[in-house]
């Protein structure tokens, strides 16, 4: 027995070789054209970012997550089509097809050997196709991050340019409602709110909303005429709160009469309100102005006054029984404005229910001078102790002047 | 910045800035008061703006932000009953607001509403500060806790955190004045407290002894008061009525002080014992 297994083997040795080599040879065909022909049947997984209603952007992320599935598909694939081991299940790879055959499972003494050099070079087939399938998933891994990384990179870039765009041109957005800075919310034509409409994972220039519709993610390419509401309270925002810097001035002081008649005399046509919105000058030099008409009697809970860029005190110098004292509805507001940001803002006090003073030169100092003269030293001192400027109008003169001069000289009607 | 230490002008529990709560806006829920230093972006724990108030973690009082920052002084106002504290005071305010120190560029502005509803009701006997804060331009405001404390009933508590005292004396209860007079004397009493801060010793109702000075008498002039906190004329003065009180006696004369005399009636140097009190603490330029 000892010898014929020995010729046995060195008889057999070169076909086990052959085999080897051919066994080779055709699973890393077979198995390349397997990987190659995988992805094919790699399933779509829907990707989400963030809470908005919007799918995620491919490339943003899913793109290289997508390479590390492939590889693992080409592997899976390779393996069940060169040596997945012979299962009931299974498709029939090429080992378990020469494994089922019972001339080759009865085989004994030299004779396993052809069949052991197939089985081998099936082995180092799978293997080398493997080795393969790593080199290409590395590339296309650096591919893929890299214009993932450009993408992201890109959306991080183009939403601080936003922010610094709107810094710069004092744009800030604040709900007349909760009467506080807030982040706007938009919503897309299907009724979903998209509260972080941004560049970001769901997409650089535009997102895709859960229904379909593209949306544009930035003000410069039609952000600005989406429907806007405030991100806190969900009520509607003005068309223009996003591209045009906002001022907000409250209107305090004088009775309800003296104080309606001043607003009545800047906006005409309107209906009283808290809160009125006025667009003011031209090109880039436009200011949405929201005038708070608010009676004086307590500004406890006015938080809008935490926005004041200036305060308009209108004064009535011959009030009537009941009516609060100026210096009183100063003191209030000075007192919330301290609680709330400070007085260092410029104050407009306006003189309503007399007629134009006369008088040439400085009209500023002149209404002073006569403020004084009519005894109103403390209101005067108290204006001119807690803010920045203060500036003397006369209703009478021009209604819109107050405003104006709050503004500064740019903006013209 | 708020400084460290603040004094609950109301309960005199001394605590920090940072211990100072805040309250949530008519929005939120009924919630109980926070620290301020939870805030988050100055929003309260429900995301909101919170009121504009801080108020005392023991009290529960609100603590305007002015007083918290400067820090406020308490100003204790003494004296004899029907002295004319309250007098003083409503003519003090109206001196500051309306009178001589309003043309010198100072404004007073009362600190909340119980500190306004303090000044329309002096005649009430009461603890209840009366908050203030009186601005110069381009100087820090000096805010002061003003408390009207009679002779015989001063809360220690009070007293130990006064930075000034003013003392208002009725000339009309001194021996030698009530000698003068023909009056009968007046069993006198020493002051129940020792003056370890700056006293003003204040003679109010100076019209009714105005006879007894001299053509050139300091006391026969209007003050200077629309200039502000004058030295030399504070000191003439002083000198003055200082001497006067030695000859009426009855007063025990504590050792940082200063002299005044005054008329609430007709406004004749009524401001003078607030600006020394404020050029004494340092509160304002002088």
């Amino acid at each position: 027995m000892g010898a014929l297994a020995v010729v046995g083997f060195v008889v057999l040795a070169p076909f086990a070789l052959v085999a080897f080599v051919v066994a080779f040879a055709a699973s890393t065909a077979i198995g390349v054209a397997t990987a190659v022909g995988s992805p094919t049947r790699l399933e779509p997984v829907a990707h989400r970012a963030g809470e908005d209603p919007a799918h995620r952007l491919y490339l943003a992320g899913p793109a290289f997550q997508d390479v590390w599935r492939l590889s693992g598909a080409a592997v899976l694939a390779t393996y069940h089509r060169l040596v997945a081991l012979p299962d009931e299940d299974l498709p029939d790879s090429m080992f378990a097809r020469m494994w089922r055959r019972r001339s080759i499972r009865n085989l004994d003494g030299p004779l396993v050997l052809p069949p052991a050099g197939l089985a081998g070079g099936y082995a180092l087939g799978f293997l080398t196709v493997t080795l393969l399938i790593a080199f290409v998933t590395a590339l296309h891994a650096v591919l893929a991050g890299t214009v993932v990384l450009a993408v992201r990179a890109t959306a991080c870039g183009l939403r601080w340019f936003e922010i610094i765009t709107l810094t710069l041109r004092g744009i800030t957005t604040e709900c007349g409602t909760c009467e506080q800075r807030a982040r706007p919310a938009f919503t897309c034509a299907c009724g979903r709110v998209h509260h972080n409409l941004v560049p970001g994972a769901q997409g650089v220039f535009r997102r895709t909303c859960l229904c379909g519709h593209r949306l544009p993610a930035l003000l410069l390419n039609g952000k600005h005429s989406l429907p806007a509401s405030c991100g806190r309270c969900h009520s509607p925002l003005p068309p223009l709160a996003q591209s045009v810097p906002a001022v907000h001035l409250p209107v305090v002081g004088g009775t309800t009469e003296g104080r309606s008649a001043f607003l009545h005399a800047v906006l005409s046509p309107r209906q009283p309100a808290p809160v009125h919105r006025i667009l003011l000058g031209e090109k880039n030099s436009r200011r949405l102005v929201h005038l708070y008409d608010t009676a004086g009697d307590t500004f406890e809970h006015a938080a809008f006054l935490g926005l004041a860029g200036g305060v308009i005190l209108v004064v009535d110098p011959f009030p009537g029984p009941g009516s609060t004292d100026p210096k009183l509805t100063l003191d209030r507001v000075t007192e919330s404005l301290t609680e709330l940001r400070g007085t260092a803002i410029p104050l407009a006090v306006v003189i309503t229910r007399t007629d134009a003073l006369p008088g040439t030169g400085d009209r500023s100092m002149t209404i002073r001078r006569w403020l004084l003269d009519h005894g109103r030293v403390d209101l005067v001192n108290t204006a001119q102790n807690h803010f920045t400027r203060v500036h003397y109008f006369v209703a009478a003169d021009d209604p819109w002047a107050p405003v104006h001069w709050l503004l500064g000289a740019f903006v013209t009607r | 910045m708020i400084g460290d230490a603040v004094i609950c002008p109301y309960c005199r529990t001394r605590c920090s800035a940072d211990q100072l709560l805040m309250s949530c806006g008519p929005l939120c829920a009924s919630a109980p008061p926070f620290p301020a230093k939870t805030l988050r972006r100055n929003r309260c724990p429900h995301g909101r703006v919170p009121l504009a108030r801080r108020v005392c973690p023991a009290c529960g009082r609100a603590v305007p932000r002015e007083y918290a920052e400067a820090p406020g002084r308490a100003i204790v106002v003494v004296g004899e009953r029907e002295a004319g504290k309250s007098t003083w005071i409503s003519a003090a305010v109206r001196q500051f607001e309306t009178g001589e120190a309003a043309l010198a560029g100072l404004s007073l502005h009362l600190l909340g509403e119980s500190s306004r509803n303090r000044y329309a009701d002096l005649r009430t006997p009461t603890t209840e500060p009366m908050l203030m804060s009186i601005r110069s331009v381009s100087a820090k405001p000096a805010v002061l806790a003003l408390y009207e404390l009679p002779e015989d009933d001063c809360p220690p508590d009070i007293m130990a955190t006064a930075a000034g005292v003013v003392r208002v004396i009725d000339p009309m209860w001194l021996p030698g004045v009530r000698t003068l007079f023909g009056l009968e004397p007046r069993p006198t009493r020493p002051a129940p407290w020792a003056h370890h801060v700056p006293t003003a010793l204040t003679v109010s109702k100076l019209d009714l002894i105005r006879d007894m000075f001299t053509h050139g008498s300091p006391l026969r002039r209007p003050g200077l008061q629309d200039r502000g906190h004058v030295e030399s004329d504070s000191l003439d003065v002083h000198h003055e009525v200082e001497a006067w009180l030695a000859r009426w006696g009855g007063i025990d004369v504590p050792r940082d002080h200063r002299c005044f005399a005054l008329s609430a009636a007709d406004g004749q140097r009524v401001a003078e014992p607030l600006l020394w009190l404020l050029s004494r603490l340092r509160a304002t330029r002088t």
